[in-house]
């Protein structure tokens, strides 16, 4: 928090200090121009301005990779310095020729306009997401201010102490010197939370130019850029041309009118940035606060054409103190309102693009896009001239329409844009790793006759997943030929996949008659039974006396399976028998073979083998269990459900499994528990069956669900369930546990605190540190937990936050804060974010430390403390 | 050594500081304690690796062939052999104790059954790995 203090006040100090030069300077230079070349060149000098503001933002773009923000900024600050004096010596001692007063115009609004885009990237960068959207008008305030002390400070030079306007311009060299020392204090006592440039990387230009041509936020922030700078040419052509020239016809009033108009508009800007816009920004989000200035603007030019239109068809009298009012009004949208609500929105819009893009984006979007609208708007306006007074705010106003329009999905897409910047890629690469090119086909004949295994393998794995049937005769003389298991099991893969023809079936058929490898011979067999329509019995009878457990149960499954064979029973007696003699390891074998034969007349015979003491031999008869029994496991409902009990997951899979065709449990607590295994498939496939059964489960999962020990991700997946049947009291009673959850992870963090300060040192000392961090990061879990749901988000939301929270990065705390806020639920967002906002500072009454830590009720803990006390 | 404390020892090492309470707990199931006297050689260069040592108590000196002075002392909560974790290849140098040393040594086997019974465990290790391997890109930068 003091960091972040400091960091405002600097910040805040270089923009006074550069806005009160260049106040100064602005007039100057616009005062000199006017007097020694005349109105006429001023558009001459626009476009040099935007010109040279174009060139230089590709040089900008690639800086910015390169070096940081803050020595950029250091340097434009010298440049202009070294500028200013360079026009004061040049004033000094040929004050005759004209064209240095062109050149100081151009020079100075260069380095005003490159500056101000630069120094916004620079400030965000000290600050989070989350922070900057609170600390942003602070800072900002510094230029309104300095501006109006600026104009102060002019007429006193001016007007007390006599000063002549020339010899004033090393003022801005002066004040862009004090705000460069202002940059040295902020690179010794300050870091930056968020880097604005990264070490240089191949092709991190056509990354920059990828973005900005996919990024939705920059297509529609270039459209916004667009409307606004052709809406505000509009109107403030309309308020100079056509309303002030007829309210005040005098140049002289016209100017008096202008100098009063500056100190008081100068005012509100400043008050609305502070108290205004940062409420306005804070309470709806960046993303809604972007659709404000266009409303304004539509408004204001809605007034203007009725008023004109009136005027015009005569249904309303001309009134000069209406025109003022709605002058006065349109150049307050136009002007302070756009530094005071648009450009701070505009620019925290920015914290949805990474950091390291910054720079090149921004250097698209005033580079290129502002003078290209500047150049429409202008275009325009020649076009316009000579219509009716109110077809330009009927222009303006359509403009704003879409512009709202545009603001809308620009909305969605920054709250997008910032969850995306938790996400751990930002670009996928995958379209381009999935790209074929023309050669694919034979590149894979290539592959297939490679001396290396795996590249063999991953050609037969392509194939047999596309389907590419012109391989079958390459794959079948690679399956005769090669002697590597690992390329015949993918042979024969291959083969099975591929359209039936008679050529992968002989080269099948071909194969099991040659093989001698006991280990490939299932493998043929347990494919050649997929092939039904084609009779090859007598060749596989052969292998019903092989002594190969594996050998002869895939001989005995593809003839039993065959519609052609008819001696079932021969097939059943033979396994049986080969069961009964059969030792531990082939056991499991003849388990499957029995189960496969899909007959429950067989269940008796594998019961016994249900208790067997080898946990493979358990499973085999389980899974051949469920197999005989064709879903008719009603009556076997509690072996299944014993079942879950076992160490193995396969076998509690199997369970699971099997459990979904039960008609229903008796209790759901075995499978409820199961919701919070580490192990993912068991997680998936008990809530499966919570899922398939939610009518009969739904009661005990509420039950569970506020008992006060459940872990995180047994909450998440039992909310994942249920929580759109939860009543509004046990919704209320969800936030109300979660508040409470919050509670306890401050308090947890005090105890952390206490706890670094009393026994640092002992033996335990860091695995208490470790234990109580993984206690608080649970009561964490809990309140994001009930905040996705409470804002109708799903897991990838939870996720992304959850690691942006926990991580020890600032810039990923402040993105996962900040998409947090745009959030659905409001009250636990705020608590979360107050408590990260003050860094966890909540004062806690903790007593007897030690006491507290056994009241946390971890054995592990536990253990811990009395670990110490033996110790000691 | 009493469970705890070979948390304790487990949770101080880089190669495992990382992971869960949880997982360290299940790693110490699979340790085992043991002391060597001076001047033992818990390895030699060339022999097949299938341990990790974690230095409990003591140092162990790192010899390689051909050159006199170790090329690297190792203390308390130290480590050596983690690749042997992941794979079967030779030890790259002689490891021989320095004065009386205590050990905790996990076998490959029992690791890579740990890893796949629970993949986190692998996963963690994987993110230690790599975190290394960064660092060693950046000085070799």
């Amino acid at each position: 928090m003091r960091n972040e203090k400091k960091a405002i006040f600097y910040f805040f100090l270089v923009l006074l200090f550069f806005s009160l030069g260049s106040s100064i300077a602005r007039s100057i230079a616009m005062t000199l121009l006017m007097e020694k070349l005349g109105g006429d060149v001023l558009p001459h000098m626009f476009i040099l301005i935007d010109l040279s503001i174009m060139l230089t933002s590709m040089t900008y773009a690639k800086s910015t990779q390169k070096f940081s923000g803050l020595k950029i900024l250091g340097f434009f600050f010298i440049l202009t310095s070294l500028f200013a004096i360079f026009v004061q010596v040049l004033l000094y001692f040929n004050h005759v020729q004209n064209w240095i007063y062109g050149f100081f115009f151009v020079g100075y609004f260069f380095f005003y306009t490159i500056i101000l885009i630069h120094v916004s990237s620079v400030t965000a960068s000290y600050f989070t997401a989350i922070q900057a959207k609170r600390v942003m008008f602070l800072i900002n305030a510094g230029i309104p201010i300095g501006t109006i002390l600026g104009g102060i400070s002019l007429i006193i030079l001016l007007n007390i102490y006599k000063f002549q306007t020339d010899n004033l311009v090393i003022i801005l060299a002066i004040t862009s010197l004090m705000s460069f020392g202002i940059l040295y204090f902020i690179k010794n006592t300050l870091n930056p939370v968020r880097t604005s440039n990264n070490v240089l990387k191949r092709n991190q230009s056509s990354i920059a130019i990828k973005y900005i041509v996919n990024s939705r936020l920059m297509i529609y922030m270039s459209l916004s850029l667009l409307l606004f700078v052709v809406i505000s040419k509009l109107l403030e052509y309309h308020y100079q041309t056509v309303i002030y020239i007829e309210v005040f016809p005098d140049t002289r009033q016209r100017a008096t009118f202008f100098a009063i108009y500056d100190i008081f508009a100068s005012m509100v800007w400043l008050l609305l940035q502070v108290f205004f816009t940062s409420r306005l920004i804070m309470i709806f989000g960046v993303g809604a606060s972007n659709i404000v200035y266009p409303m304004l603007s539509a408004i204001i030019a809605l007034s203007l054409f009725v008023y004109f239109y009136l005027d015009t068809i005569g249904l309303m009298q001309g009134s000069l103190v209406m025109m003022l009012s709605l002058g006065i009004i349109t150049q307050f949208i136009n002007q302070e309102m756009r530094w005071a609500l648009r450009s701070p929105a505009t620019n925290l819009l920015f914290n949805a693009i990474p950091s390291h893009l910054w720079g090149s984006n921004k250097a698209f979007l005033n580079g290129l896009m502002f003078p290209l609208s500047t150049f429409i708007a202008s275009s325009f306006l020649i076009l316009i001239t000579g219509f009716e007074s109110y077809i330009l705010p009927l222009t303006v106003l359509i403009l704003s329409i879409l512009a709202i329009m545009i603001a809308i999905p620009q909305w969605r897409a920054y709250d997008k844009g910032m969850f995306n910047l938790l996400s751990r890629q930002l670009f996928s690469n995958r379209s381009e790793l999935i790209r074929l090119n023309k050669n694919f086909k034979s590149a894979l004949q290539i592959k297939l006759k490679s001396s290396i295994s795996s590249h063999v393998i991953a050609a037969l794995e392509m194939i047999r997943v596309l389907k590419l049937s012109q391989f079958v005769n390459q794959i079948g003389n690679l399956l005769l030929k090669t002697p590597r298991f690992e390329i015949k099991q993918h042979c024969i893969n291959a083969l099975t996949v591929l359209p039936v023809s008679n050529s992968n079936i002989n080269y099948l058929v071909e194969a099991l008659q040659r093989e001698q490898d006991a280990k490939v011979i299932p493998l043929i067999l347990k494919n050649l039974a997929k092939f039904k329509n084609f009779n090859f019995n007598h060749t596989i009878a052969k292998f019903l006396t092989h002594p190969e457990p594996a050998v002869f149960v895939e001989a005995c499954l593809c003839l039993y399976h065959h519609p052609k064979f008819l001696d079932k029973k021969s097939i059943e007696i033979q396994i049986i028998k080969r069961l009964k003699k059969a030792k531990s390891p082939d056991i499991t074998l003849y388990l499957y073979a029995l189960g496969e034969l899909c007959n429950p007349r067989y269940s008796h015979a594998m019961l016994p083998f249900l208790n067997h003491p080898k946990p493979e031999v358990n499973l085999a008869a389980l899974k051949a269990l469920i197999r005989m029994q064709n879903g008719q496991l009603e009556f076997h409902k509690f072996r299944l459900l014993r079942a879950l009990d076992s160490p193995e997951k396969t076998t509690k899979l199997v369970a699971l499994k099997a459990l979904n065709s039960c008609e229903s449990l008796p209790d759901w607590s075995a499978i409820i528990n199961l919701l919070a295994a580490r192990d993912r498939s068991l997680v998936n496939e008990s809530k499966n069956l919570l899922k398939h059964k939610l009518n009969l489960s739904k009661q005990s999962l509420i039950n569970k669900l506020f008992t006060e020990k459940i872990s995180a991700q047994q909450r998440f997946e039992i909310l994942s369930l249920v929580f759109l049947f939860l009543n509004e009291k046990q919704r209320s009673d969800l936030v109300q546990a979660a508040d409470e959850a919050l509670n306890n992870f401050l308090f947890i963090h005090a105890l952390l605190q206490q706890h670094k300060l009393l026994i640092y040192g002992n033996k335990t000392h860091d695995l208490i540190t470790k234990i109580l961090h993984e206690i608080a990061e649970e009561y964490l879990l809990h309140v994001l937990t009930v905040i996705t749901f409470a804002a109708k988000e799903n897991m990838e939301f939870f996720q992304r936050v959850s690691r942006g929270l926990l991580s020890e990065n600032r810039a990923n705390q402040g993105n996962a804060l900040e998409v947090l806020s745009n959030a659905g639920e409001k009250y636990l967002v705020n608590r979360v974010l107050k408590c990260f906002e003050e860094g966890f500072n909540k004062q806690f009454n903790i007593g007897n430390y030690e006491a507290q830590l056994f009241t946390l009720d971890n054995s592990m803990l536990n253990e811990c403390l009395l670990y110490n006390q033996t110790q000691s | 050594m009493i469970p705890l404390e070979k948390i304790i020892v487990l949770n101080q090492v880089p190669l495992f500081s990382s992971l869960k309470i949880e997982d360290i707990h299940k790693i110490s199931t699979i340790t085992t304690k043991e002391t060597y006297e001076d001047g033992h050689i818990l390895f030699h260069e060339g022999d097949i690796g299938d341990s990790l040592f974690i230095v409990v108590s003591g140092k162990v000196k790192i010899i390689k062939q051909g050159v006199d002075q170790p090329i690297a002392i190792l203390n308390e909560n130290d480590f050596l052999g983690e690749l042997s974790l992941f794979d079967a290849e030779t030890r790259t140098a002689t490891a021989c104790c320095h004065g009386e040393c205590t050990f905790l040594v996990i076998e490959h086997d029992d690791i890579e059954q740990l890893a796949h019974e629970f993949p986190e465990i692998a996963f963690g290790f994987i993110k230690v790995l790599i975190s290394r391997m960064r660092n060693m890109l950046a000085k070799s930068s």
